[in-house]
């Protein structure tokens, strides 16, 4: 990436939302382009370095999801997705066809602008991609992480589900596990999409997490401390 | 004392079968009674007529020349006074029959009379061989005639036993009717009150919960009437449940279609200059997408895809509250026993917070507890807020949206948080109570149905 403003194309067909989009984004320091359907989009990819594809999934005639398919499968530009919020599948779907992020209609143009930066910095300079972990499960132990629900599964299918806190700082120790997460790691790692809701200290989510998933929270054998570093997950995790 | 009524279809066919037959019966019985006491008179009184006619003949012919001393013509005794003496028990119907046959003849006489009477009554009357013969418990029927000369004609005759075997033979007939068609009357009632206790069934559950997989599930059943009832219902159902759906279905669209317009106008929000405003604008429009949020949640209910499955509801309850803990507000989740129910998570969680979000909006802070009490997990919520007053709790169920709306009308929020907890909590068979607490504040009592299990 050069020191040149990041290119955004910008693929939705509502005027009403696509003109004031586009002005906030330039206002905000990102180069623009504008297009309301799938066959102009694509022409433009062809035609500009664009590094960053802002999609509206419900489009008049090509939607979305297939623009972004198409897109994934001849580049590596990344896609964040304007959604119908509750559209669960339609943010499922989206994520499977490659997307990177998404934010769902109405959305706060400043959480759009956050997230842009946050995948152009993921995924800029040949770092390898990282989709959003929003559909995944991860066994371990007899636990099953069902990152979609928020909701742990334990040995005998009866779901435990998790608080906003609990389930970020799970997440962040199953992505990375046998690997040792400092406080200030894990926070970060857990700085993500409901930071407002997770402002509280890691060891209070930690005792919560172990009350819920260790058969002796006293004596853990998942969620370990490690003196003076932090905590990790001392199991192997299968993505299910 | 009253009769308590048969309720049921079966019980008043049956009762109404059963009194009818009683009257039958009564009615039947009673003519062939009366028939039966025809055929005796007539037995008795025939013999009893053609000796009268026959003394009568004989002393007109020859005086009372023939009399034996004892006064007997043949088996009639000549007297100038009557057998038949006050004290015994008059036959007026016999009586009357026998004073018709001798004017058929016709024989004028002064009078007859006719009484019942015991061996000893008639000794006198009859020849002595005669009265030796008789059986010893017969009856016997004392007959005065007084001639127009003033003579009286006293004769005996025999009573015939009353047919004891009659009466039991009537009993015993109406016994196995009773039983015949009281028994089909019974298998019918049944019959069509079980298939119309399976349509009430449907019926009752109409609207609520989409479960399909409901074992008893309908078909036209039992008699022709019932079945012809059950797929008028069957229609009628699937016509509501279009509807229903349609109206779904318009409600989302009514919300998709609003979604654009507010997106652009949050974006345009934030190009407003003076922050005040702008901060106003974002407040309002975060509103209107929250109650977009909850009309939408709503209508999609009813096509949850979420699948059901069993969930410790305590760590769900607990998970909720402390997401409202990290975020400032006094929710305190009171530890209880691990408890679980089948329910779809994400919807219950929803129906949890929303309680929870009330409890803090209305009574500042809130204490949630989770237990387990006969066939139900009980989520107990409680706030220290003024309650709703008496004469809303009844409009509370009696039309929710409302009460809430106007409950809501200072504070903001859509005024279907409660509306849609209560929905999904029915859509899991559970139930919603809300009561005020004696040391003041409002109780939310969230019912949710436990499967009774074998062991």
């Amino acid at each position: 990436m050069t020191i040149d403003k990041p290119h955004i194309l910008l693929v939705e067909d509502e005027p009403s939302i696509r003109k004031p989009l586009a002005r906030y984004l330039k206002e905000n320091g990102f180069r623009v382009t504008q297009t309301e359907n799938a066959a102009s989009a694509r022409a433009q990819l062809l035609a500009h370095a664009i590094d960053l594809v802002v999609l509206d999934i419900m489009m008049p005639g090509e939607d979305g999801l297939s623009l972004c398919r198409h897109i994934r499968a001849n580049s590596e530009v990344p896609v964040i997705l304007l959604t119908a919020r509750n559209e669960d599948t339609e943010r499922i779907v989206g994520l499977e066809m490659g997307a990177d992020d998404y934010v769902s209609k109405p959305f706060n143009p400043r959480e759009l602008i956050a997230r842009i930066r946050v995948v152009l910095r993921r995924t800029g300079g040949g770092a390898v991609r990282q989709r959003a972990p929003e559909i995944q499960n991860y066994g371990f132990g007899s636990w099953v992480l069902r990152s979609g629900e928020r909701t742990l599964i334990d040995g005998d299918g009866i779901a435990v589900p998790l608080s906003t806190g609990e389930f970020n700082l799970l997440l962040a120790l199953v992505t990375h596990p046998n690997q040792v997460l400092s406080r200030d790691h894990l926070l970060d790692l857990t700085q993500g999409r409901e930071a407002q809701a997770f402002d509280r200290a890691v060891d209070n989510q930690i005792s919560r997490l172990r009350r819920k998933i260790e058969a002796d929270p006293k004596s853990p054998v998942f969620i370990k401390t490690v003196w003076g570093g932090g905590y990790v997950l001392a199991s192997d995790v299968v993505l299910l | 004392m009253r009769f308590a009524r048969p309720r049921t279809l079966a019980g008043q066919l049956a009762l109404l079968v059963a009194l009818a037959l009683l009257v039958a019966q009564t009615v039947s019985a009673g003519l062939l009674l009366k028939e039966r006491h025809e055929r005796r008179l007539n037995t008795i009184s025939a013999p009893l007529v053609a000796r009268i006619v026959d003394a009568e003949e004989r002393l007109n012919a020859d005086g009372t020349d023939n009399l034996r001393r004892s006064g007997f013509l043949g088996r009639a005794r000549i007297a100038d006074m009557p057998a038949v003496t006050p004290e015994l028990r008059r036959m007026t119907d016999f009586e009357r029959r026998i004073s018709a046959r001798l004017g058929d003849i016709p024989l004028n006489v002064a009078d007859v009379r006719a009484a019942q009477a015991g061996k000893e009554d008639v000794r006198a009357w009859v020849p002595r061989r005669l009265a030796e013969r008789a059986p010893r418990d017969a009856e016997f029927v004392l007959v005065s005639v007084q001639l127009e000369n003033g003579l009286w004609i006293n004769l005996v005759g025999i009573e015939p036993r009353i047919e004891k075997g009659l009466l039991d033979q009537i009993l015993l007939q109406t016994a196995i009717i009773y039983l015949v068609v009281l028994l089909s009357v019974l298998w019918l009632g049944r019959r069509a009150a079980k298939s119309l206790n399976h349509l009430t069934h449907a019926v009752a559950n109409v609207g609520l919960a989409p479960d399909t997989s409901d074992a008893s599930e309908l078909w036209p059943r039992g008699p022709v009437d019932v079945q012809r009832l059950t797929t008028a219902f069957l229609e009628m159902r699937d016509r509501i449940s279009g509807m229903l759906l349609e109206k779904d279905r318009m409600i989302g669209a009514i919300g998709h279609d609003l979604r654009t317009p507010l997106a652009s106008l949050r974006l345009r929000a934030e190009m407003v200059e003076d922050p005040d405003t702008r901060a106003a604008m974002v407040d309002t429009i975060a509103e209107m997408d929250a109650t977009l949020e909850d009309i939408l949640a709503l209508a999609r209910l009813r096509q949850s895809a979420e699948d059901i499955q069993t969930v410790d509801v305590a760590a769900l309850v607990d998970a909720v509250t402390e997401d409202f803990r990290a975020l400032g507000l006094d929710v305190i989740f009171e530890p209880g026993a691990r408890v679980t129910a089948p329910v779809r998570p994400v919807l219950m969680r929803r129906a949890i917070r929303n309680l929870i979000d009330n409890a803090v909006t209305y009574g500042g802070r809130a204490r949630v507890s989770v237990f387990r009490q006969d066939q139900w997990v009980v989520v107990d919520i409680r706030d220290e807020g003024p309650g709703i007053a008496n004469a809303d709790m009844e409009r509370v169920f009696e039309d929710f949206v409302r009460l809430e709306h106007s409950r809501n009308r200072q504070t903001g929020g859509s005024g279907l948080g409660l509306t849609l907890a209560r929905e999904i909590i029915a859509g899991e068979g559970g139930e919603l109570e809300l009561r005020n607490r004696e040391e003041g504040g409002l109780q939310v009592l969230a019912r949710l149905p436990v499967p009774s299990s074998p062991d």
